[in-house]
C-alpha cells in the first residue's frame, strides 16, 4: 500500500514537474500570450457600441478597483488533508490613440515554486480594444473562459459598458 | 440494535448537526465588532445570491488610517449571512473629515471549499452628507458602489475606489 502511493506521488511530481518546467512555456509578453492564445483557439472577438475613450477609461478604473493588490485564499479538501491556495494579481493597463489593451496576471503566494515566474506572475488574459472608428470598437479577448469564467465574464461586461461588476478570484 | 449500529447512528446525527450549524458557524466571527455611537453616515444596502449547495458570507472591515498611511483595525460589521445569530447592520457611522479604510470582504462556503475575496477603498466622510454603499454578490461577480447624500438628501456623486497606497492624495 505504502508502495503504490509512493509510485502515485513520484508520478504526479514528474507529471506536474515535466508540465511546469520542461514541457510547457508560460509567455512572458502579452504579445506572445496573444499568439498562444490565438493558437488554441481561446480567443473571443466582438463589437462594442461605444467609443474606445471610454473602453480604455473602463478598463482604467475597473482594474484598478477590481484587480490591483487583490490578494485571494482558498481553503478546499477534505478536513484531514486541507489544502490553501493564495493567490495575488496584478492589471496593466496600456492605453495609445488607437488601441487599449488590459493584461491581467496571476502569481501563486506559495512557498514551492516549480518554475520561474516573471515579477507579477504568468499572464490569466489579455484584452485588446481597437477603435473601429468615433463610436464602435472591436475587443478581443484573449484567455481560457473555462479555467477564468469569472474574470472573462467581468472584462466582457466592462469593455461591452454592460457590467462594472468585479470578478471574484478566489 | 448491535454497539455497531448505535455508534454509526451517532455518527450520522452528529453529522446532520454539524451541516445544519453550519450556516451559524459561518456567520460567526471572533472579530471584534465595529462600535461607533455617532448617528448613522453609512447607509449599507446588501444582497448575496449563492449557487447550487454554497453561500457567500458579506462582512466589513473598518480600518482608521494613521498619519502614515497604516490601516489599523476598528472593528468588523456582519452586512450578510444566511441565516445571522444577529440583525446584519445597514448603517454605521464613521468619523467625519477622517480617512476610514474599508474593506469589503466575501467568504464563499460550498463543498469542502472555502474562498475568501475582497474590495478595500477609502473614504473621508464630510461633515453634514452621508453615504449609500450598496454591495452585491451574485454568481461569482460582487460589485460596491458608494454614492455621497448631500445635506438636503440630494444624490450626488459615485465615489471613487481610492486604494489605500493614495492615502496621501485622498
Amino acid at each position: 500500500m505504502a508502495t503504490a502511493i509512493a509510485r502515485v506521488a513520484l508520478a504526479a511530481v514528474l507529471v506536474v514537474g515535466c508540465t511546469l518546467s520542461d514541457c510547457t512555456e508560460f509567455p512572458r509578453s502579452a504579445e506572445a500570450y496573444r499568439q498562444q492564445a490565438t493558437a488554441a483557439g481561446s480567443v473571443e472577438t466582438f463589437e462594442a457600441s461605444r467609443p474606445l475613450r471610454d473602453v480604455a477609461a473602463t478598463f482604467r478604473d475597473r482594474a484598478s478597483s477590481c484587480l490591483q493588490d487583490l490578494v485571494t485564499t482558498t481553503v478546499s479538501g477534505p478536513t484531514h488533508r486541507l489544502m490553501m491556495t493564495k493567490n495575488s494579481f496584478h492589471p496593466t493597463v496600456v492605453v495609445t490613440d488607437r488601441k487599449a489593451e488590459l493584461q491581467v496576471q496571476m502569481r501563486p503566494e506559495s512557498g514551492l515554486q516549480l518554475v520561474e515566474l516573471p515579477e507579477n506572475g504568468f499572464l490569466v488574459l489579455v484584452a485588446q480594444a481597437s477603435a473601429l472608428d468615433g463610436r464602435r470598437t472591436r475587443i478581443e479577448i484573449f484567455g481560457s473562459s473555462f479555467f477564468y469564467s469569472r474574470l472573462y465574464t467581468a472584462v466582457r461586461g466592462w469593455a461591452a459598458g454592460t457590467s462594472t461588476a468585479c470578478p471574484d478570484m478566489s | 440494535m448491535s454497539g455497531y449500529e448505535l455508534m454509526a447512528g451517532r455518527l450520522s446525527r452528529r453529522a446532520v448537526l454539524l451541516v445544519g450549524a453550519l450556516p451559524w458557524l459561518a456567520a460567526c466571527s471572533t472579530a471584534a465588532q465595529y462600535q461607533d455611537a455617532g448617528p448613522p453616515n453609512l447607509h449599507l444596502s446588501t444582497t448575496s445570491t449563492g449557487a447550487f449547495l454554497s453561500f457567500t458570507v458579506v462582512y466589513l472591515d473598518i480600518n482608521r488610517v494613521t498619519a502614515d498611511c497604516r490601516a489599523e483595525h476598528v472593528g468588523t460589521l456582519n452586512l450578510w449571512a444566511p441565516l445571522p445569530l444577529r440583525p446584519p447592520a445597514d448603517a454605521v457611522h464613521l468619523p467625519e473629515d477622517r480617512l476610514s479604510h474599508l474593506v469589503f470582504k466575501f467568504r464563499t462556503h460550498g463543498g469542502n471549499r472555502e474562498s475568501l475575496t475582497s474590495y478595500a477603498t477609502l473614504l473621508r466622510p464630510r461633515a453634514g452628507h452621508t453615504y449609500q454603499a450598496a454591495v452585491k454578490y451574485d454568481a461569482g461577480l460582487y460589485d460596491v458602489e458608494i454614492r455621497e447624500i448631500g445635506p438636503n438628501g440630494t444624490p450626488g456623486p459615485k465615489v471613487e475606489h481610492r486604494p489605500l497606497s493614495e492615502c496621501r492624495r485622498a
